[in-house]
């Protein structure tokens, strides 16, 4: 038994002087992980922990960074692990309060959800209008004369088996696109309530020793999942372990799905939700990003100009030096 | 079956279409004694455990006697220098310190803190209070059967909403008939919260 040395990688986001883009937020997200052998950069620490407690050679004692206010209580995880079939917990990993502890706005879930059904559909229906109806080119009895009500042609929109007024004529769309802030909040807001329901799994990596989907049915009933699960990792699918798929594929419930395509419905459709700390350190830095932007799309497109070419920062008044 | 306990009269019309009115009088048949089960008096038994699958989706938790010995045990490996009088006050604010009080309480009492409850253990006094909550996977009913109940309080098991005529339910029976598939093999009730 030995124990792990710590590693915090701190990333300087400001870049230098020639060069001032405007970059995301200041996100030093800890990618510290078992099998990373990341650089120390300036500000890094090594902390040895020697523990009280032999949990096994695999545990490890991660403190991990938010970049959030320090005065903010931090939602915790537990960072478990799918290799064996007890659970084990790997460490007690800090969350993002803006990402897993927002407050549960159900209008804008609910408006994701919305868009997520409807901005798909095609509504191929078609129905004739008097021109496309048979018939009815004549006049079916002269103007005066007769006592009835005058009429111009049998297919009119008044007339029993006439053409309809303003008809569906085919494909309509019914396709918008939900700003991107209002769909990233939404994602936000989903994985809060997983998180307050207890419905939220923090893993370190998706590997398992067998494929088996029994070792997955197990590993479910003795961490007491519900019977849907969706798993969350931040590589493309490709790229997953073989063993992971050949189990998935055998298990109706049991889902998984990339970073890239995580949405409102498939976090609600599923039960629990078991994720990677690579797939949490993404969705921090991406989800957080549309929160620290101007509202307005003319302003985004302006500021990288305006802080580039012109040395103008409205946060920091009219100009300042290139020192920065 | 209470349609089998009813005897022919009493069952409806639509009852006796769909499924006969029985066997032809020629036909011998064993004399069956039927029962009348009184109203409030049905299924009455005592059982030992009624569950068929758990209410709860957690592991069943009793706390053991001498838990607060048992948490000052490991906060004193984690923390030498705290004294038995006001150790409860300790805050867990570094994670490594939480992290390994946590584990050893998970692999001891076979109980873990679940994820959005962590960051509320701030004090030792809170974990002890986490821990002195038991976590039962029975219904008050479940722990009421296995009472002694005076007499006249009886459960009513099978309650099922007869606010419905029967004939409709029948009919709805016939009309839509209901598919069912093969069980889940999922261990724990579906419930919404637990």
């Amino acid at each position: 038994m030995f124990s792990r040395v710590l590693q915090r990688v701190c990333r300087q986001s400001y870049v230098n002087n020639q060069n001032v883009q405007y970059v995301l937020p200041v996100c030093r997200g800890c990618i510290a992980s078992r099998f990373s052998s990341s650089e120390v950069a300036d500000g890094s620490k090594d902390s040895a922990t020697s523990p009280a407690f032999n949990h096994g050679s695999e545990s490890l004692v991660l403190e991990r960074e938010v970049a959030c206010p320090p005065h903010l209580q931090k939602p915790q995880a537990w960072l478990e692990s799918l290799e064996t079939r007890e659970s084990k917990k790997l460490a007690i990993v800090d969350l993002h309060p803006d990402v897993f502890g927002t407050f549960p706005r159900l209008d804008i879930l609910h408006r994701n959800i919305e868009w997520q059904k409807v901005y798909k559909i095609i509504d191929v229906r078609k129905e004739k209008t008097r021109a496309e109806c048979s018939g009815g080119g004549r006049k079916p009895w002269r103007q005066k004369g007769t006592g009835r009500a005058r009429h111009g042609s049998i297919r009119s929109p008044i007339w029993l088996k006439g053409g309809k007024a303003h008809p569906p004529r085919g494909g309509r769309t019914y396709w918008y696109v939900l700003p991107a802030p209002i769909r990233a909040w939404g994602l936000r807001i989903a994985m809060s309530i997983k998180h307050a329901q207890d419905n939220l799994c923090i893993v370190d990596s998706l590997d398992i020793p067998s494929s088996d989907p029994q070792y997955l049915e197990d590993i479910a009933k003795e961490r007491y999942w519900g019977e849907s699960v969706l798993f969350v990792d931040d590589k493309p699918l490709e790229e997953m372990s073989e063993n992971f798929m050949d189990a998935i594929n055998k298990i109706k419930t049991y889902n998984i799905i990339s970073t890239e395509g995580l949405n409102c419905y498939s976090l609600l459709k599923h039960e629990t939700i078991v994720m990677t700390l690579d797939a949490v350190n993404f969705l921090e830095l991406r989800l957080m990003f549309f929160t620290k932007q101007y509202g307005s799309p003319d302003l985004r497109q302006d500021l990288p100009i305006l802080r580039s070419q012109l040395k103008m920062d409205p946060h920091r008044g009219r100009s300042y030096s290139s020192k920065e | 079956m209470i349609d089998d306990i009813r005897s022919e009269g009493e069952r409806s019309w639509v009852n006796r279409f769909l499924r006969g009115s029985g066997p032809a009088a020629e036909v011998e048949e064993e004399e069956i004694v039927e029962i009348e089960p009184q109203y409030m008096d049905l299924l009455q038994e005592k059982r030992e455990s009624f569950i068929e699958k758990p209410e709860t989706r957690k592991r069943v938790y009793t706390p053991p006697e001498d838990l607060e010995d048992a948490i000052l045990e490991i906060t004193l490996k984690v923390f030498p220098e705290l004294n038995s009088d006001n150790w409860m006050s300790q805050e867990l604010k570094d994670v490594s310190t939480k992290y390994q009080i946590l584990t050893e309480c998970f692999q001891r009492f076979n109980h873990d803190v679940p994820n959005f409850l962590l960051d509320k253990m701030s004090t030792l006094k809170a974990v002890v209070d986490y821990y002195n909550e038991p976590v039962k996977d029975t219904t008050k009913f479940d722990e009421l059967s296995m009472q002694d109940l005076p007499k006249n309080l009886k459960i009513h098991w099978e309650y099922e909403d007869d606010s419905q005529l029967e004939v409709y339910q029948e009919y709805l029976d016939y009309t839509r008939v209901k598919k069912t598939g093969p069980p889940s093999k999922y261990p724990f009730k579906k419930t919404l919260f637990y």
